[in-house]
């Protein structure tokens, strides 16, 4: 059964004051309802402030970058679009006639991109409305339903987050991107899912939601043309009437605000200054500094790591920093569940400690444990090193102390290896290590093993 | 006054108007607004406005403690 998927992304830029008026957009360092005025709240008689120029200009950008033709040299009305809803205070959504149009991502087209106000924040279980979100600039990203199964939808999603995430003009919180998803199957309606908000989370709702429409369609019933909305928790979508279909939106052009029109030469200034494309840092990077490209791919999923590794490949050797970056520093921003630009890692710090693992002053196990808390504290591993006493183990006395330690405290183990199960080596290996807390290279530690416990 | 009286005025006035006005040049409407465009404004410092918050709050239908407005549940979710 053909399946036909389009989605409709929105994601916050990142300006310091809202689009309509000049109350801030950090929206989640405040308590409820704080960043709000008469404006971001609907109030009768309020009149919104002209918009904002970088959200604009933001939006420009990533309409370039998407691959799109920036409608130039026309007027761009802003249009108002009612619905009746708790986080619409006003009862409409100010929202841009399109200003970039026919783009394309990994095959996909973009149909249009327009800027937008974010609305507030509804939460439909428990009844809380906060106001803080309201009025924050949005771009929205429509795209042509070209999308075949929820796999293509989220290597898409994954995609065009990735040339959002380097076009520097989102905001960089997580859990910022928001979806609608149109799902049609052959023989069956069009059905739009609302508010989803991560790509796992399209992942799923299309998952569900093929599975509901084959079930219908192949006992003959109907799928009916409905807006569903995605509840996280359970994994399932359910019908929702209260936002309205396209058509009960009753668009009209805001009086309030005056038409923009974008000069085609501005275009040609914001084309000029726009940052690299992830695809293209991507190739860079293989040819630059001779890296695998598997670890280009790694490097450029994320703006703020790519960023890391080429200040830190000025310093060092660009394949090690690389396989540093890409191997332990991943490892411990996915234990954490942070991405690199949360993380407190500065790229002096790592510079520094890999200075220290390459001059052998300490073991690669003891740059992995430091690492873990540098993501976490902007500290020196310089300091940290000297401050634990961390530098590699070198007098052999020590080293012969810790084995006897492991000999003594494992009889199995040794047993085991004197009747040739050689993985019990590594596990000796290993006791020395936590003995030493990995203070001791593992290299030597497993030769004075081997003299040790001659077979 | 009487009805007709007040009629006879009305129509009285209206002449009176017209030949006033008989002399004024006729003039193309002008739209000002439409001529406008790219009315915009550089992002600039936010500011916070606390006195509103405590007027918006004051009027709220309900709202809890942390500040949060208290609406209807969604029907969907029940
Ligand atoms: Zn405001």
């Amino acid at each position: 059964m053909e399946v036909l998927i389009g989605l409709e992304i929105h994601e916050q830029i990142n300006t310091k004051s809202k689009l309509y008026c000049d109350c801030p957009t950090n929206y989640r360092d405040v308590s409820p309802n704080t960043n709000v005025c008469e404006i971001c709240t609907g109030c009768p008689g309020a009149k919104p402030m002209p918009p904002n120029q970088d959200a604009l200009d933001a939006v420009i950008a990533i309409s370039l970058m998407l691959d799109c033709e920036v409608l130039t040299n026309r007027p761009v009305y802003i249009q108002r679009k009612h619905y009746d809803y708790p986080d619409l205070p006003s009862g409409y959504q100010r929202t841009s006639l399109p200003i970039g149009i026919n783009g394309k991502v990994n095959g996909t087209r973009i149909r249009e991109v327009h800027m937008e106000e974010d609305p507030g924040q509804y939460d439909p279980v428990s009844g809380i409305v906060d106001y803080n979100r309201s009025g924050v600039p949005l771009v929205e990203i429509t795209t042509e339903p070209d999308l075949r199964s929820p796999e293509e939808a989220r290597l898409f999603l994954r995609a065009l987050y990735r040339i959002l995430d380097f076009s520097g003009k989102a905001r960089e919180e997580p859990g910022t991107l928001r979806v609608d998803a149109n799902i049609s199957m052959a023989g069956g309606a069009r059905v739009e899912i609302k508010n989803i908000n991560s790509v796992k989370g399209v992942y799923r709702a299309l998952k569900y939601e093929i599975t509901r429409q084959k079930s219908l369609l192949t006992r003959g019933e109907a799928v009916r043309r409905e807006t569903r909305a995605y509840l996280e928790s359970q994994m399932i979508t359910v019908p929702m009437r209260t936002k309205e279909l396209e058509a009960d939106y009753r668009y009209i052009p805001d009086p309030d605000i005056f038409p923009l029109v974008i000069d085609s030469n501005k275009v040609e200034a914001i084309k000029a200054s726009l940052p690299e494309a992830p695809h293209m840092r991507e190739k860079r990077l293989i040819q630059q500094y001779g890296i695998a490209p598997l670890h280009a791919k790694v490097l450029t999923s994320e703006l703020a790591l790519a960023d890391l590794f080429e200040a830190v490949a000025k310093k060092i050797d660009p394949k090690i920093a690389a396989l540093w970056l890409r191997d332990k520093l991943k490892n411990v921003l996915n234990y954490y569940g942070i991405r690199c630009a949360e993380s407190l890692l500065i790229p002096e710090h790592m510079i520094e400690l890999l200075k220290l693992v390459q001059s052998g002053s300490i073991t690669p196990e003891t740059g992995e444990k430091l690492l873990q808390r540098m993501v976490k504290e902007p500290v020196s591993p310089l300091k940290l090193v000297e401050e634990l006493k961390l530098t590699k183990i070198v007098e052999e006395k020590l080293l012969e102390e810790a084995i006897t330690k492991a000999i003594a405290q494992n009889p199995q183990a040794v047993k085991d290896y004197l009747s040739g199960k050689s993985e019990a080596l590594n596990f000796l290996m290993g006791r020395v290590m936590k003995i030493t807390q990995s203070r001791a290279d593992s290299k030597v530690v497993i030769q004075l093993l081997k003299q040790k416990l001659k077979r | 006054m009487k009805r007709e009286e007040i009629e006879k005025r009305g129509e009285e006035l209206i002449k009176e108007f017209s030949e006033a006005i008989a002399d004024v040049k006729e003039e193309v409407e002008t739209y000002y607004v439409s001529e406008l465009v790219n009315v915009v404004r550089i992002d600039s410092e936010p500011v916070q406005k606390k006195d509103f918050k405590d007027k918006m709050l004051k009027i709220a239908p309900s709202v809890d403690e942390e500040g949060n407005i208290r609406v209807e549940i969604g029907k969907w979710v029940g």
